[in-house]
Order: C-alpha cells, then structure tokens, then sequence
C-alpha cells in the first residue's frame, strides 16, 4: 500500500473501508477516496487505453480533465476516476479496451501508427464502391470509436431542477473565490459560492501552503449567514445576461447572477518529450493532490522537472512523503531562485538547471515509468512529476466574452473580459508567475504527446499545417485537436505553440479555438431531468371513461377516440349518427368572446365574411387568411349582442388565432377586448336525426322548433338547469345542435343529454367517427386539408369570401393570386369498393405523369360502403365526374372518379331538417 | 437564457415571450402595386442596426415593443406601444 | 346559478378526479370552488371604481369589503372572495343588472383552476415550479406575478406564507402532479 499517514490524506477516512472491483478484481479503498486515488494506493496506476494507439493511461492531471482517467460504471460510461467518489461494492472497468485492460488486442496499432496518419479519416473512407462507408467504415469505426458503453437498461435515476438567483456568483472557491465571495457578502450582497471540490480550499487544499490561510479564509465564511456554499458543484457553462448552470450531482442549478466572478484557477500543463504518455508521469499538481487530498505516495523515486517555482514545492512535498528525488531538472536556463528552490537547496537536493527531460522509456509494454532522459544521461524513476507552467482556466469566461491573448515578455497566456457583468479573480485573470515557454521540437520517433486524448503527436500538428491548414480553427478540425474531454485544457498553448512556429507567427496571433458550453461533460439526465408533457383535459375525462373511452392524445389534450376498441365501435357510432342520434364533446374547440363597441368591425376585418352586419343570434362561418392570402382558421361566430361575438377557432390552431387577434388589436387599437374562453366554455355537439326529438326532451326555455331555431342560429338560455350558448351547426351534416356552457356545469349537461337521449338511441362517438363523419359530409379541416398556400378558391369557399368589404387581412393578396390563376382545387374522390389498394394521405394526384396534387384525408365510409377522399387535383380535373390518377403507396396508379364537394347529402336537406 | 423586460411585467426570461418581428408600416393595400405588396411581405429588411419589434409577454398577453440592435443582440429599451387612430 | 350541478376538477367525476393533492411539505389545496369575479376590456375600471372599488396598480392587490382585488392589467381585475362571499355577490348582482357600459366578465370562476401552496418547503418548491426570484425578500406579500408556473401560464400571489396560483382550469391534474413530483426533491434538498 502506497498510503501515508495523517495529516495526509485530508479526504479519506482511514477507519472506514471501502471494496469495489477494477476489471474484475478486487481493490479496497477508504471513504472520501475517488477510484483512481484507491487504485493508486494498490498501486493500480493503469486505468485506461488511449485512444487511437491504445497505449496504457493512468492518472495525469487528478482533475478528471482527461480521457486518460475515464472508467466504465455499469450505468455510467466515461466516468471521471479522478473525480468519481468511491462506493461501497463498485463495479468498475475499463473503457477503450478490445479485450481487457491488461490485454487489449488492439495493442498492436501503436505499433504501426504511420498507418493512421493525421487527418486519415478525411481520405480513407472514400471507397470501396459508392456505399463503401454504410457497409464496410461506418460499422468498423462504430466499433473501435467511442469511449464508454451506454447500458439502455440502466435503472431509471431521478433528477432534479431548481432555479437559483443571486446578487453574485463565485465560481471557484479557492483563495480568490473565497476572498471575492467574503468581500462581496460582507457588503451585503446575497453570494452563491460554487466549487467542482468536495471541500472549499481549492489549491490552498493541495499545494504547499500555510494551513492558516485556508483556515483564516473558511472562518470568515462561517460568520456569513448570506453565502450559500455549493460544493461538488460544476459550473458548466455562461449564457446570455449571465445565466449558469451549476450542476450538482443530478441536481441542475439554473442560475441568474447579478454579477459573476470567476476564479476558477488555472490548468497545469504537461511537458512534451517522447512518451511523455507513461503511467508514472504526472503533473506536479497531482502529486501533491494524490498526498495531500488521499494520503497516496505517488512513487518510490522521482524525477522533477520544475520550470517554475511551484516545481520547487512539488520536490519538497516528494521528499515530505517519503519519496526518494533522483534529480529536480529545471529547463530555464536562468531564472531567479524563488523561495521553495532556496529551500529545497538547503535539503540537499541535486537540481540541474537548464536541463529538461528529454525521453522517457517504460518497463515492459510501457506498463509504467522505468527511467527518464535528462541531456544524455538516463536517470531510474517510477515518478516523473512535471511542473511546465499554467494556463488560466479561459473556458467559462471566453463563453461569457473573454479573450485569450498571450503575453510573449512573459510567455504566458492572457485573458481580458470585455465589460460585463463578469470579472474574473485570482489566477484566471492573471498568472503569478513568468512562464517558461520550452521550444518544442518533434522527436523523429514520435509518441510526443500534444493532445493525450487524441493521441496527437507533434509531428502530426506540423503536418497539418503542411497539408495548409494554418489556422488553429481549421487544424482542430483536420486534426481533431481539442476535441476529446480535455477540450485543449492540457494542448490548446502547445498547438498555439507548435502553429505559431510551423507557421511563423506569433502565438497570440495563433489563438485558441472558440470555447463554448458546456465546460465539461454532463449525464443527459441532468438536461432531461424530470419532465412529463403538459397535459390538458376536458371537463368531460371523467365521463369518457367512465363509458370506456379509448382515449388518444391530441396535442396537449386527451380526446375519447372511439368508446370501446375496435372498428365496430367506430362504424356503430358513426351509423348512429346518420341514423339516430350522437354526442361529442367539443370542448377542446377554440373559443374566444371578441367584445366591445367596435367587436363587428374588428372581426370584419380579421375575418372574409361580413360580421358587422351580423344580426344578434345568427352564427355565421368564419374564414381567416393570413396577410399571403392562405387559409390558415376556421369556425363559427355567434353574434351574442351588438357588442358581444361568442367565436370558435380549431382546436390546435386557437393559441395562435388568440396571439394573431392580439397582435392585430395592438397596431389597430379598435375598442374591443378578446378572451380565450377555451378552457372556461364546454361543448357538446347533439347530432343525427333525432337530435330535435333529445333536446326537446330536455327542460329548456329554449324553443328547439324547426322554425322557432333555423340553421346558422344561435340561442342563449337554460338547459336542464344550466346555463347555456346553443349554436344550430354541425361538422356531420347532420341536424346538429351544439350546447356551449361554463366547464363546470359540463358534467351535468352531458348527463341530462344522456338521460334524454337513453329513449332515442343516442350514443357518445369519437374523433375517429367524427373524422369519418366530416369526411363524408366533405368538410375540410384546417390544417389537415389545408397548407401554406391554400387559397379559399381552391377550397371552393369563394361563397365565404365577402366581394363588398373594403378591407380584410389577406384581401389584398387573394386578389393579386388570382390574377395569377388558379392551378388546382381541393375536391372529393370516390374509390371503388373493390379497389386492391387505397392511397394513403399525401399520396400524389398525378397529371399528364406529373404530380399537380395530393390525397390529404382518407378513410372507410360505412355510409356508402366504400372509401373516399379529398385531395388537390389540377384545376382542369376538378369537375364532378373527371377521372384523376392517383399514386398509391406501393406505386401502383388508380384511376379514380372526382366527387361533388359532399358525399352524404349534398343538397343539405339532412343538416337543415 | 436572455432577459427581456417587460414594460408591465418587469424583466423576465425570454421564453415568457413571443416575438412578433419588426414593426412594419402598414401599407395602404390598394394604393400599392402588386411587386411592392410582395415585396412587403416577403422581403424582410434585415438591416445591421437598431430595429424596433413587437412583443408579446405571453403569460399576461400583453404586447409592446422593443429597440434591439440585431447585431449585438442587446436590447436598448422596452416601452408600451403608443396609441393609434384606430385605421387599418 | 345552481351550485349543486357544478363539478370542479378534483371533485367526484371532474376531470382530475383520481389525482392526489400533495400534503406534505408542499402542501396543495384547492380553491376552485371558491367564489369569485373577474372583470376584462373596456368599461372595466371605471364601473369597479364607479362601485367603490379602489383598483390597485398593475401586478398588485388592493383588498375592498373583504375582498382580494387582483389588477392583471389596465382593465383586466379578479376579485376573489374566501372569506367574504356576500359582497361578492352584491357586487355581481350589480354588475349582472347594470345596463350600460360595464365592461365584460372574464369568466376566470370557470376558465382558471385556483390553488394554493404551501408548507415548510414552499421556497424550494417555488424555485423548482417557476423561474423568477420569489424569495420573501424580493417578492412581497399581495404581489402579482403573471409569469410560468409547473410549465403552465399563471398568475401566482403571495398570500404571507403561502401562493396562491391561477391558471388554465383543463390543466389541473397536471399541475397537481408537477407540484407532488416537486415535493418528492424539496424532501431530499
């Protein structure tokens, strides 16, 4: 075992053991380990392959930044091993394995990688043959591509979504996010302080500091009662008018911040020398977090390389931890001794300046680390921990308008926020330190890693930029640079680098590629989270299955699609419709009361039929078109008073007819107001022969006479009690009254009409009956056999469209279009009863071979026995009687009779009974 | 997510609103030739700068327009539409 | 009208009948049968104001004989009556018998589901069920928000300690279990 004692190993709880398996064995760790720090105390330092050349990984970073370090959970892929906290019983593998971790066979490509040159994907799947991709690539690389494996069996997860507001949100509790977080809250301001850690601390956690600091810092937090702390908290991206999502385990913070500073630190970078990819290699930083978070000694002998000062405490926190310093290696040729190098002089520790290291070489399959080249001599070492500068962590404030520059006096990064309501503190906004920038050359056998996630070697950004691609966007592109997990977290400064001089610009002139959301992976489930789809129902639900509706959903609403299954159901009720009686409930039709003193000439003008000379208690159609001249609504309007029109609009179309009619008021300002009654009026449509006979059955002050309540009459009045709107109109064609009321006296109409209808065979139906019923009957729906250009013409609804008003919307544009000719019309066609085969909807009605229409409802009438529909067919064909050629699914060609506009009853004798 | 201040409603994420595009003169339909009624309904302007949209905030349905400049996305003012005539 | 023939939602046969109400540290009743009235479009204020009423500003309530007065816009106002039915009544046996202008009922009794939340959980229900800052602190007892509440458009007020929420009455079982799914994670929160 690699632990070492108190105070090291601030996370873990050494009398609380904790066993999991890695591959199938078994490992035991402690509670507060993550798997890579447990699996590192066994000495388990392998905990991948890489992914292109499958060379053995392990920990690099401990910031979980890398592919390096992801694990396979059995409901979880690519989970962070540097990061995931360990479980009792977990069962963890490998990812990007052909076989196991000890034995992948894929091994083998690392050792013919001049086969996979950059940018192969680009050249090799051209061929064979025209499908070669679909049959031979696209298969092969679904199998080697990818890192975890997604079990579509795993146990559903809960997960939750709250909103957050806050005057400030820190994110980052370091002694910059800390300091910030205090400041602020001691002002007054209400702070929302995030950190990716299980503790606050950030590095003053993991590095050489005095624990006083941390100490001092996490008191005066204490004292503020206006600071919520989130820890094990990521803040995962910037949006627009800072909105943050902070995710905390399967919780999702959607957050508004006032102000936001950002201090999330920097990012460590490696070196690039030939196998820089070793276990066994690390940067400083995880050394230190490895001893100082989970008491793990990261190796018996160790090489340094400390190219600045934090080198020097990485050597001393070695030595404190038992680990035995072969050589500190310190590139910069000069450089003035910082405090932790004139300490560990005083130790006696052998530094060689201006050397760095070089090579490295493995014990056998580059299992781990077996020695470094430092000039020319090789020096024995388990543990290379390398300290070669930092970055600041651009990624969040480049989403909110950060620039990345670079500072060549320095060679350091650089990042400026433009003037927002973000600021940035602590190192994100400015490094300590000069940085040393190495001159990377290639090593001419490769394996010099850039980019650990995509196996990007040195020589393979050069190429890229031979192939002349010079700018870093088109290079991430070409050579997928940056685009594993790290996101160019440890490569985005060595391309800049490495660009810049193939390309011999300066690096600031280089750049980085563009950061965008999210900052890190995130489990889809915390996207998801709980969500079921708004739902709506009428007030009837219960009634309808009470009486065994077969409910369907229609939009957002549930509508009874037949009472019992079956197609018998619907023949029955449909039959019982022509021939007795039914009952639908039409509550989910739009409603909307215009009213005011000028409600007339509002409607007139939303509308193509003349409403301002409307008399009270008559209903008249209504047909909207928009400002192109297309029928985009119907229904009906019932004029209530002179001021007052009761207007239904479709079902999923009223949101928007409600919007429309707003909008238009907004520019017109008429003295009327709207109101979407939808879901306040109920509506039962009593329709069939006997619909008469039902009502009057009913207690009513009502006169339900044939002349007393013509057609296209509206009534208001009593029923059985309730209060009620009566419209004399029907989508069946037959005599058909409809009964408006207030929803909740729905229950009670639709019982009283059930009862007075018990003696006259009334019977419930449903939408697909009532489909059926308006398709026989030749009424169109909007919508269905309607598009984006239909022309009340087309439609034949010219009868609907008032010649004498000055003005409607679309008017204009119906004028213009037919100067322009009409070119097809929507009719009805009559198919055989023997026909082998019916077309379904949109299948093309064809002219001279060419497609001039299409079938847009269809369907079986058991009123006469054989199946019909209404398409658009060519204006030359639309004459009752003309043979049409229709396509059907399988491609067969009917030739088909054109229908008049109605099926059932064309001379309107039934509905005006 | 954007906030859009609502002159009734106070300042709110934008999807409480709807966006219901520019203001648009309306135009006289029969003093206009037919290739300008088409070109003023189907050829939007999108000019870099400042235009003034209509809005509508959803929940409480009330509509006012809006200053943004479609370049930089940021929206100058909100205010209640002023009043009309009445004509269309 | 005959209040024995009317069915609410979560009554016996209603629509939402079968759905659970939450009762824990979210509480959710239902008020829909609760009396009330609401007035919309021209004529609306000034016949209020002509009764007596002193209509509050815009997004805020004003309380007359008892009576809640919520103003949701120029000339949209709902008057709700818990505790104070009678001058409810009055005032919309004046309002029904009134032969000039009087603006128009809004129907909110019959189009708006009316419910209120509560609990020791209530902040972190608020912050699960609606996107705007409705801490004590910022949003104030007879304040109005028009604004989304459980995915659906509301009108939420703060009642003290509790939010009473209006909104589409046909969405009443699905709100009720957006608000018991919601009590489920302020339990574990």
């Amino acid at each position: 075992m690699n632990r070492l004692p108190a105070p090291f190993g601030s996370r873990i709880d050494r009398s609380r053991p904790v066993r999991f398996t890695f591959e199938g064995k078994s490992f035991e760790g402690f509670e507060g380990d993550c798997i890579a720090s447990a699996l590192a105390a066994s000495g388990q330092w392998v905990l991948s392959r890489s992914f292109k050349y499958h060379r053995r990984r392990g920990v690099m970073s401990m910031t979980g930044a890398d592919a390096n370090a992801l694990v396979q959970l059995p409901a979880d892929p690519n989970a962070p091993a540097e990061l995931t906290r360990l479980r009792e019983g977990m069962r963890v593998t490998a990812q990007n394995v052909n076989g196991s971790l000890e034995h992948d066979r894929d091994a083998i490509i690392d050792r013919f990688g001049r086969f996979l040159p950059v940018g192969f994907y680009y050249r090799t799947f051209m061929g064979p043959g025209s499908n070669g991709w679909y049959r031979l690539w696209e298969p092969m690389i679904r199998r080697k591509a990818g890192l975890g494996i997604v079990d579509t069996a795993a146990e559903h997860r809960d997960f939750d979504k709250a909103h957050l507001h806050c005057d400030v949100l820190v994110v980052g509790a370091g002694p910059a996010g800390l300091a910030a977080a205090i400041d602020a809250a001691e002002g007054g301001a209400d702070v929302v302080l995030c950190d990716e850690n299980p503790e606050i601390g950030g590095s003053l956690t993991w590095g050489r500091h005095d624990p006083n600091i941390l100490a001092g810092l996490a008191g005066r937090l204490a004292a503020l009662s206006n600071v919520k702390v989130l820890t094990d908290t990521v803040c995962n991206g910037w949006y627009e008018d800072n909105w943050l999502p902070l995710i905390q385990g399967n919780r999702l913070y959607r957050t508004r911040a006032r102000e936001v500073v950002i201090a999330t630190g920097t990012i460590r970078q490696p070196a690039i020398f030939r196998n820089n990819d070793l276990p066994g290699i690390m940067l400083g930083s995880a050394a230190q977090r490895l001893i100082r978070h989970y008491g793990v000694r990261p190796g018996a002998t160790a090489v340094v390389q400390a190219a600045s000062d934090e080198g020097y405490a990485v050597a001393l926190d070695l030595l404190d931890a038992g680990v035995r310093l072969a050589l500190v290696a310190d590139p910069r040729p000069t450089a003035e001794a910082g405090p932790f190098e004139r300490e560990l002089h005083e130790r006696g520790v052998q530094v060689e300046r201006g050397a760095g290291v070089a090579e490295a070489e493995g014990t056998g399959g580059n299992r781990h680390l077996a020695r470094v080249r430092v000039g020319r001599s090789w020096i024995d070492c388990d543990l290379l921990a390398v300290s070669a500068g930092e970055v600041p962590a651009w990624q969040l404030p480049c989403q909110a308008g950060g620039k990345v520059g670079y500072d060549t006096a320095s060679a350091a990064m650089t990042l400026t926020m433009p003037d927002a309501p973000v600021r940035l503190a602590g190192g994100v906004a400015g490094l300590d330190a000069p940085q040393y920038a190495q001159p990377i050359v290639a090593n001419k056998k490769g394996r010099d890693f850039v980019d650990f996630d995509e196996d990007l070697q040195v020589k393979d950004l050069q190429n890229a930029v031979k192939e002349g691609y010079r700018e870093i966007e088109l290079v991430k592109r070409f050579t997928t640079v940056g685009m594993g997990p790290s996101q160019g977290r440890h490569s985005a400064l060595a391309t800049a680098r490495i660009v810049a001089e193939a390309t011999s610009r300066t690096v600031a002139a280089v750049g980085v590629t563009t950061a965008r959301p999210p900052v890190g992976p995130e489990i889809l489930g915390v996207l998801a989270g709980h969500h079921e789809p708004p739902e709506r129902r009428t007030a009837l639900h219960a009634r309808h299955l009470a009486l065994g509706a077969v409910m369907k959903p229609v939009g957002a609403w549930w509508r009874p699609y037949s009472y019992g299954a079956g197609d018998t159901a619907v023949r029955e009720e449909i039959l019982a419709v022509r021939e007795g009686v039914g009952l639908l409930d039409v509550s989910t039709l739009g409603k909307l009361e215009v009213r005011g003193p000028d409600a007339g000439q509002f409607l007139d003008r939303l509308y193509t039929m003349a409403h301002a000379s409307q008399p009270v208690g008559r209903v008249r159609y209504c047909l909207m078109l928009n400002e192109m001249g297309s029928v985009v609504d119907d229904g009906v309007a019932y004029r209530l008073a002179d001021d007052r029109f009761y207007v239904t609009a479709t079902t999923g179309a009223v949101a928007r007819v409600y919007a429309d009619m707003l909008f238009w008021n907004a520019q017109w300002r008429l003295k009327v107001d709207v109101l979407n009654l939808t879901g306040a009026f109920s509506g039962l449509n009593v329709t069939g022969p006997n619909a008469r006979t039902v009502l009057q059955h009913l207690a009513s002050d009502i006169d339900f006479g044939r002349d007393a309540f013509p057609y296209l009459h509206g009534r208001e009045g009593v029923v059985a009690g309730i209060p009620v709107r009566v419209m004399r109109i029907g989508f069946t064609g037959e005599l058909s009254f409809e009964l408006h009321c207030p929803s909740s006296f729905a229950p009670a109409l639709w019982d009283a009409v059930l009862v007075a209808g018990g003696r006259h065979g009334l019977r419930p139906y449903g939408l697909e009956a009532s489909r059926i019923l308006r398709l026989e009957k030749g009424h169109i729906l909007i919508g269905q056999d309607t598009d984006a250009i239909t022309t009340p013409d087309e439609l034949g609804f010219g009868w609907a469209v008032s010649k004498k008003k000055p003005f409607f919307v679309g008017k204009r544009s119906i004028e213009m279009r037919a100067r322009l000719g009409q070119t097809r019309k929507l009719v009805g066609l009559r198919f055989p009863a023997d026909a082998s085969e019916i077309p379904g909807e949109s299948c093309l009605v064809l002219k001279d071979g060419a497609p001039a229409g299409q079938i847009t409802s269809v369907g079986f009438s058991p009123t006469l026995g054989c199946s019909i529909a209404l398409a658009y067919v060519h204006i030359d064909d639309a004459a009752e009687g003309s043979m049409v050629t229709v396509k059907c699914r399988s491609g067969q060609r009917l030739r088909v009779p054109v229908a008049g506009h109605a099926f059932v009853d064309p001379s309107n004798a039934r509905q005006e009974l | 997510m954007k906030l859009l201040t609502c002159p009734m409603n106070g300042p709110r994420n934008i999807d409480e609103f709807q966006s219901f595009g520019p203001v648009r003169d309306l135009i006289d339909p029969d003093a206009t030739p037919d290739a300008d009624w088409s070109r003023s309904l189907f050829r939007a302007e999108n000019r870099r700068g400042v235009v003034v949209e209509w809005w509508r905030h959803v929940p409480s349905n009330y509509f006012f327009l809006a200053e943004r400049d479609i370049v930089s996305n940021v929206v100058l003012r909100t205010y209640a539409p002023p009043a009309r005539d009445g004509k269309p | 009208m005959a209040p024995g023939i009317r069915t609410f939602p979560f009554d016996h046969g209603g629509a939402a009948n079968g759905t659970v109400l939450p009762t824990g540290s979210v509480a959710l009743a239902d008020l829909t049968a609760q009396p009330r009235f609401g007035l919309k479009g021209p004529g609306s204020s000034a016949w209020l104001e002509a009764h007596g009423v002193a209509l509050p500003p815009v997004n805020r309530v004003a309380v007359h004989q008892g009576m809640r007065v919520l103003r949701l816009g120029g000339e949209d106002m709902l008057l709700t009556a818990e505790n104070a039915a009678p001058a409810l009544a009055d005032l919309q046996g004046a309002w029904t018998a009134e032969t000039s202008a009087k603006g128009y009922s809004s129907w909110r009794e019959e189009g708006w589901a009316w419910m209120r939340l509560s609990g020791p959980a209530l902040q972190p229900a608020l912050a699960r069920l609606c996107a705007l800052d409705l801490r004590p602190t910022r949003f104030a007892t007879d304040e109005i928000a028009q604004t989304r509440f459980a995915g659906v458009e509301a009108v939420l007020l703060r009642t003290g300690h509790a939010f009473d929420v209006f909104f589409d009455v046909t969405a009443s079982a699905f709100v009720a279990r957006a608000v018991a799914a919601v009590e489920k994670h302020c339990a574990n929160s």
